[in-house]
């Protein structure tokens, strides 16, 4: 099944020798999709149903004041106290996207911008990579436009296109998976000798819902969150002070995209 | 607007019958594509509440999807992340604000008992996908 397919290389690199990592997509590797992105505003909980039927990647990006300035949705709270507190979260479970409030005083009205990608994160092992040539070519008078429902592709303005061969880059999956039942942290080799891009969530096993999986409470340094180097991804939910005290699955995407 | 458009499927997937999961391009979802990219350093004086500051201008005029990851050595992490450590008084917390023509990066890191200004290196992603809808 090997010898035939679609490849879309980026502006000015040769399709048939460049290295996976400068191709917008290539049929051999599956791609980040957008499945829905809406927007919402209300006192929280807001839920946002999608009926994918299965755990799904999801961003959630929070509109704050003053009128558009946008920033991420987990604000931090000082540790007046000796203590730290989650603030806006967000719950992804297999039919809806539900925006929870945090451990302190609620929140106020506020709107969100909530992306669903329609991938799962069935298993996809890592492939052998095509490191060849890696310079850039002269040439940029081709390449390949499509463009959402509705809009022009030969007019229509680059956030109205699906894909284009003038992107700098896309994303396209190295490996995903679930590494099921942890109660230390998960460790998942990537064999790229680089750093890649990733999206990681958690599910505690007695929950019925996904969560971003960020550093973002009283820790060890090196054992909560998820971050990556040159050889593997680490993810990790540090419930105490240093300790591992619930069951863990994590669901993680890794991205060719080098950081 | 349903009956025409472009589907790849993946190895495999007959692409005139296999669902939208199986595809690796199909013009009825977008990719999050990228427009821009860079790298920086931050700089944070060290000392308690103080944080270091940097603004990256897109001028794309609207508000873009954005990640960043911060650079702790050969590790990356992306913000926002927070971290508060028990008996180390370590509080580090990055975060990120994005306008119609900039973003702008907060980072602090404060360990009890030192001063000395500390260099935080980050990566930064910005799609052309809109978040202003």
């Amino acid at each position: 099944m090997g010898n035939f397919g679609s490849a879309v290389s980026k502006k000015t690199y040769d399709v048939k020798s460049s290295a996976d990592r400068f191709l917008i997509y290539n049929s051999s590797f599956q791609t980040l999709k957008i499945y829905k992105k809406v927007k919402v505003t209300g006192t929280l909980p807001i839920t946002i149903t999608h009926n994918l039927g299965y755990y799904c990647p999801f961003e959630v990006i929070a509109h704050n004041t003053p009128k558009f300035a946008y920033s991420d949705p987990w604000k931090r709270i000082p540790f007046s106290d000796g203590a730290f507190y989650n603030s806006v979260n967000a719950r992804g479970y297999t039919d809806k996207i539900i925006i929870v409030d945090g451990d302190v005083t609620p929140e106020d009205s506020n709107s969100y911008t909530v992306i669903i990608y329609l991938d799962n994160f069935a298993t996809v092992s890592e492939s052998s990579i095509n490191t060849a040539t890696t310079t850039k070519g002269s040439n940029d008078d081709y390449g390949i436009r499509i463009s959402k429902d509705g809009y022009d592709v030969k007019d229509c303005t680059d956030e109205q296109l699906v894909l284009s061969s003038e992107q700098d880059f896309g994303e396209i999956i190295h490996k995903k998976g679930i590494d099921n039942d942890r109660t230390g942290q998960a460790i998942v080799s990537h064999n790229q000798n680089t750093p890649l891009k990733f999206l990681a969530f958690q599910k505690n096993t007695s929950e019925s819902f996904i969560t971003p999986t960020v550093r973002r409470g009283r820790t060890t340094l090196t054992l909560d969150g998820a971050y990556i180097d040159s050889d593997y991804l680490y993810m990790g939910v540090d419930t105490g002070s240093g300790g591992f005290s619930s069951s863990y699955d994590f669901y993680y995407i890794m991205f060719k995209n080098q950081l | 607007m349903t009956d025409y458009g472009y589907r790849i499927s993946e190895p495999g997937e007959d692409v005139k019958t296999c669902s939208d999961l199986k595809c690796v391009v199909t013009s009825k979802y977008p990719l999050l594509k990228g427009g821009l990219q860079g790298s920086g350093n931050i700089s944070d004086s060290g000392y308690e509440n103080a944080s270091g500051t940097i603004e990256i201008e897109h001028n794309l005029g609207y508000i873009p999807v954005v990640r960043v990851f911060m650079d702790n050595g050969d590790e990356f992490i992306e913000i926002p992340h927070v971290v508060w450590q028990a008996g180390f008084y370590i509080f580090d917390t990055s975060y990120k604000h994005t306008t119609v023509n900039k973003i702008t990066i907060t980072a602090s890191l404060w360990i009890s008992g030192e001063t000395a200004t500390i260099d935080q290196d980050y990566k930064y992603y910005i799609s052309n996908e809109k978040v202003n809808i």
